[in-house]
C-alpha cells in the first residue's frame, strides 16, 4: 500500500487566457487545482461533462499543453520542471489514444508507417526490425497484416481506433491516457474496443487514465473514478464504492439519468439548467446552482474534498 | 389541411411507407443505402427507428420530407402515405406545405439548424407567418407562448437573442418549438439529444414525452442509443444494412430480441450496475458491411453466432413471428 503511485497530479491547474471563448476578459478555469494518484497498472476513469475539464486535465498531466500551476510528479519526478531533452526521453513511457481516430493519423500515410512513427521518432531499431515489432503490434490489437499496406480512410472507425491503440502500446508506455476512446463508435464497436482495452491492460500492466462522459462504460474499464463538474473533482472513489455509494448529488444525477435497458428512466432527477461558463463559474460550490439540496452556505463557501471512507472523497457541505 | 379525408384515429396509421428503396451514386455505380422498408407510424404513438451508422435510418427519415439531396441520392421505389396523399408524388409546392404544418422535424445539431444570423424570435415568427394567417402581434404572442412552453426562461429576452448566445440544449428547445408551431401531426426526430450531455439529454426527453401527452402528436425517433429507446418510445424497428430487421412493441422487444443481431446489440450495450464477472463486454465480432459490399444471404450472417447454410444464400423477409412482433430471420422461423 505504501508502494509510491507511478504519477500523481497536485494542484493541477490550466486557466486559458480569456479570448473568444471567455468572457469579458476573465480567463477560462478549464482545470482549477485538481489532485490524483494513479498506481501502476491501475484504471482511473474522469468522467465529467463538457466542459468539466477532463480532457484538458488530460492533456496537461502528460505535458501536452504546458498547466498553469501545479506539480505532476512522475515516478517521483517533476515534469513540469524537466529539461525538455528528459521529458523526450520519458514520453517514451506515457501515450494518449484520441477520440476520433481519423483526426488523430496522418490520412497520407500507410498504416504501418503510422504504427511505425514511435519507433523513427525515438530511434529505436532498425527497418526491418521495427517492420517486425510494427507486424506484431498489429497482432496484439486484431489486426490482419496486410491492413499494414492499407491507409487510413479504407478502414472503418473501429479498425482505425485500433491502429490508435497499436501506435499508443508501441514503446511498451507505462501510462496512456484514453481521451473517449469509444465515443465516436457504434455500439457493437464500442464492446469489441474495450474489451481489447482491458485484454492489453491485462496483459501489459498498462495504467491507464480513463476519460469518459459515460457512466456505463467507465464502470466496466476503471478501477478508481473521479468526477469532474467546472474544473474540479467533486467526488472519488473506488469503483464498487462509487457506483453503490455515491455522495455527491452531482454524481448521482449523473447516474439516474442514464436510461436503462431494462427501466427506461424511471428513477430519473431531472436536474435543472446547464454547465455555467468556466470563464465566470458561480460563486461558492460551483454545482450549487443546479444542486437540489443545496442550503446558503453552498453560495458563499467552496467545499473542500473530504474524506468520509477510506479512498472516498466528496467536495459536498451536505454529504459530509 | 392539406390532405384530405378524416384525421386518423388513435392505433390507426398516420404515416405509412411501404417498399421503400434509395440508392446513392457512387463511382459511377449505384449502392442501395435503404433496401425495402416498409412500417407504419400510429397516431399517438411513438416509434423508435434504430441502428447503427450506415444501416439507412437517417436516409429513410430524410426522405419522408423530401430532403435528400438528388443526385446523389435517388428513391428507386416506394410509397410514403400521409392521409391518402403520397409524399413521393407530390410536386415541390405541395411538399412544402407539408413541411413544417404537418410533419416537423428536427435534427441532431441545432447549431447548423437555425439561421446563424437571424434572432431566434425571427426564426419562430417565420414559420408562424408562412404557414398561418396570424397578424403581427398574434404571431409575436404565439412565439412567446411556444418558448413558454418548451420551458425557456425569460422568452422575451430570447426572442430577441441569436442561437450563439444560447446554450446546446436551449437551441434544441427553440428547434422543438419550431417544429410544433404550427401544430403538426408527426414529429420526426433525428437523433435529438445525441450532441447534448447526459443531464440535458434528460430535461429534453422529458420535453418530449410532455409534449406528447399534451398533444397527441405522433413521433418518429431515429437513434443509436438503446437506453433512449426505452425511455420513450412504445414501438421500435430496428435496421440492419438498409433493411428492418426486427419490429415490435419495445417491452418484449427488448426483452426477448428475435433477432440476433438485436440481441447482439443489446448485449454489447455496458449497463450500470450490471458489470460481467470477468470484465469483459459481450461483443458482436466483426464490422458492419459497407453499402456496395454486402454478403449474400442474409446482410448479418458473416457476424451472426447462430448462421446456417441457409442464411449464406437465401435473404430471410420480415415475418410476423409473434402477435405484433416481426423479425427477418430464417433461425426464428424453425424454432418459433
Amino acid at each position: 500500500m505504501t508502494e509510491p503511485p507511478l504519477i500523481e497530479a497536485r494542484n493541477l491547474t490550466k486557466h486559458f487566457p480569456p479570448g473568444n471563448l471567455g468572457a469579458k476578459g476573465h480567463p477560462v478555469r478549464a482545470v482549477d487545482g485538481i489532485s490524483f494518484t494513479l498506481r501502476e497498472g491501475e484504471t482511473l476513469g474522469l468522467v465529467g461533462e463538457s466542459g468539466s475539464g477532463k480532457s484538458t486535465a488530460g492533456r496537461a498531466l502528460l505535458r501536452l499543453i504546458e498547466p498553469t500551476a501545479g506539480e505532476i510528479l512522475y515516478r517521483g519526478e517533476d515534469l513540469v520542471k524537466l529539461p525538455p531533452a528528459r521529458m523526450r526521453a520519458l514520453r517514451r513511457e506515457m501515450q494518449i489514444i484520441f477520440q476520433d481516430p481519423f483526426a488523430a493519423v496522418n490520412p497520407r500515410r500507410r498504416l504501418g508507417r503510422i504504427v511505425e512513427e514511435p519507433f523513427e521518432i525515438h530511434g529505436i531499431g532498425g527497418r526491418e526490425e521495427r517492420r517486425e515489432k510494427v507486424r506484431q503490434l498489429f497482432k496484439q490489437v486484431g489486426l490482419p497484416d496486410d491492413h499494414m499496406e492499407r491507409y487510413p480512410h479504407e478502414l472503418s472507425g473501429g479498425q482505425l481506433q485500433r491502429v490508435g491503440i497499436a501506435r499508443a502500446i508501441a514503446l511498451g508506455p507505462r501510462l496512456v491516457v484514453a481521451d473517449e476512446p469509444v465515443s465516436s463508435l457504434d455500439v457493437s464497436i464500442q464492446a469489441q474496443v474495450i474489451n481489447l482495452l482491458l485484454d492489453l491492460r491485462q496483459s501489459l500492466g498498462i495504467a491507464f487514465l480513463f476519460i469518459s462522459h459515460d457512466m456505463a462504460v467507465v464502470e466496466h474499464f476503471c478501477d478508481r473514478v473521479a468526477v469532474m463538474y467546472l474544473g474540479k473533482i467533486v467526488e472519488i472513489a473506488s469503483r464498487d464504492r462509487l457506483y453503490t455509494a455515491s455522495r455527491h448529488p452531482y454524481t448521482e444525477a449523473l447516474m439516474s439519468s442514464i436510461p436503462t435497458l431494462a427501466a427506461g428512466a424511471k428513477n430519473r432527477k431531472v436536474i435543472q439548467g446547464e454547465v455555467p461558463s468556466a470563464a465566470a463559474p458561480p460563486s461558492g460550490c460551483a454545482f450549487h446552482t443546479r444542486c437540489p439540496i443545496r442550503e446558503k452556505r453552498c453560495q458563499e463557501e467552496a467545499p473542500e474534498l473530504r474524506e468520509s471512507a477510506p479512498g472516498h472523497f466528496t467536495a459536498c457541505f451536505l454529504r459530509e | 389541411m392539406l390532405t384530405a379525408g378524416r384525421a386518423p384515429r388513435n392505433g390507426e396509421a398516420e404515416l405509412k411507407v411501404e417498399n421503400l428503396r434509395i440508392a446513392f451514386q457512387k463511382d459511377g455505380g449505384e449502392v442501395l443505402a435503404v433496401r425495402g422498408v416498409d412500417f407504419d407510424l400510429k397516431r399517438g404513438e411513438t416509434l423508435a427507428l434504430v441502428g447503427e451508422s450506415g444501416c439507412g435510418k437517417t436516409v429513410t427519415a430524410l426522405s419522408i420530407l423530401r430532403l435528400l439531396a438528388e443526385p446523389p441520392a435517388k428513391v428507386l421505389s416506394g410509397r410514403i402515405g400521409l392521409g391518402g396523399v403520397d409524399l413521393l408524388e407530390l410536386p415541390a409546392e405541395g411538399i412544402r406545405k407539408v413541411r413544417g404544418r404537418e410533419i416537423a422535424m428536427i435534427f441532431q445539431d441545432p447549431m447548423t439548424s437555425l439561421n446563424p444570423v437571424l434572432s431566434i424570435g425571427d426564426q419562430i415568427m417565420e414559420t408562424l407567418r408562412r404557414h398561418t394567417t396570424l397578424g403581427r402581434a398574434e404571431v409575436r404572442e404565439r412565439a412567446l407562448d411556444l418558448l413558454r412552453r418548451v420551458e425557456i426562461p425569460s422568452p422575451e429576452e430570447k426572442l430577441r437573442q441569436f442561437p450563439h448566445q444560447l446554450s446546446g440544449g436551449m437551441r434544441q428547445r427553440v428547434m422543438i418549438a419550431i417544429a410544433l408551431s404550427c401544430e403538426p401531426r408527426v414529429l420526426i426526430a433525428d437523433e435529438p439529444t445525441t450532441a447534448l450531455d447526459v443531464l440535458v439529454q434528460a430535461q429534453i426527453m422529458d420535453l418530449l414525452k410532455q409534449l406528447k401527452r399534451e398533444t397527441g402528436l405522433s413521433i418518429l425517433l431515429i437513434t443509436h442509443d438503446l437506453g433512449i429507446v426505452t425511455d420513450i418510445a412504445d414501438r421500435a424497428l430496428v435496421m440492419y444494412a438498409g433493411r428492418i430487421v426486427e419490429s415490435g412493441p419495445v417491452g418484449p422487444l427488448f426483452k426477448s430480441p428475435l433477432h440476433p443481431y438485436t440481441r447482439g446489440l443489446l448485449n454489447s450495450v455496458p449497463q450500470i450496475g450490471q458489470r460481467p464477472k470477468a470484465g469483459r463486454l459481450q461483443e458482436i465480432p466483426g464490422q458492419v458491411p459497407r453499402p456496395g459490399e454486402l454478403p449474400a444471404g442474409c446482410a448479418f450472417h458473416p457476424r451472426c453466432p447462430d448462421a446456417m447454410d441457409r442464411c449464406r444464400t437465401e435473404s430471410p423477409v420480415l415475418e410476423e413471428k409473434f402477435e405484433g412482433r416481426h423479425a427477418s430471420c430464417w433461425l426464428e422461423q424453425e424454432t418459433a
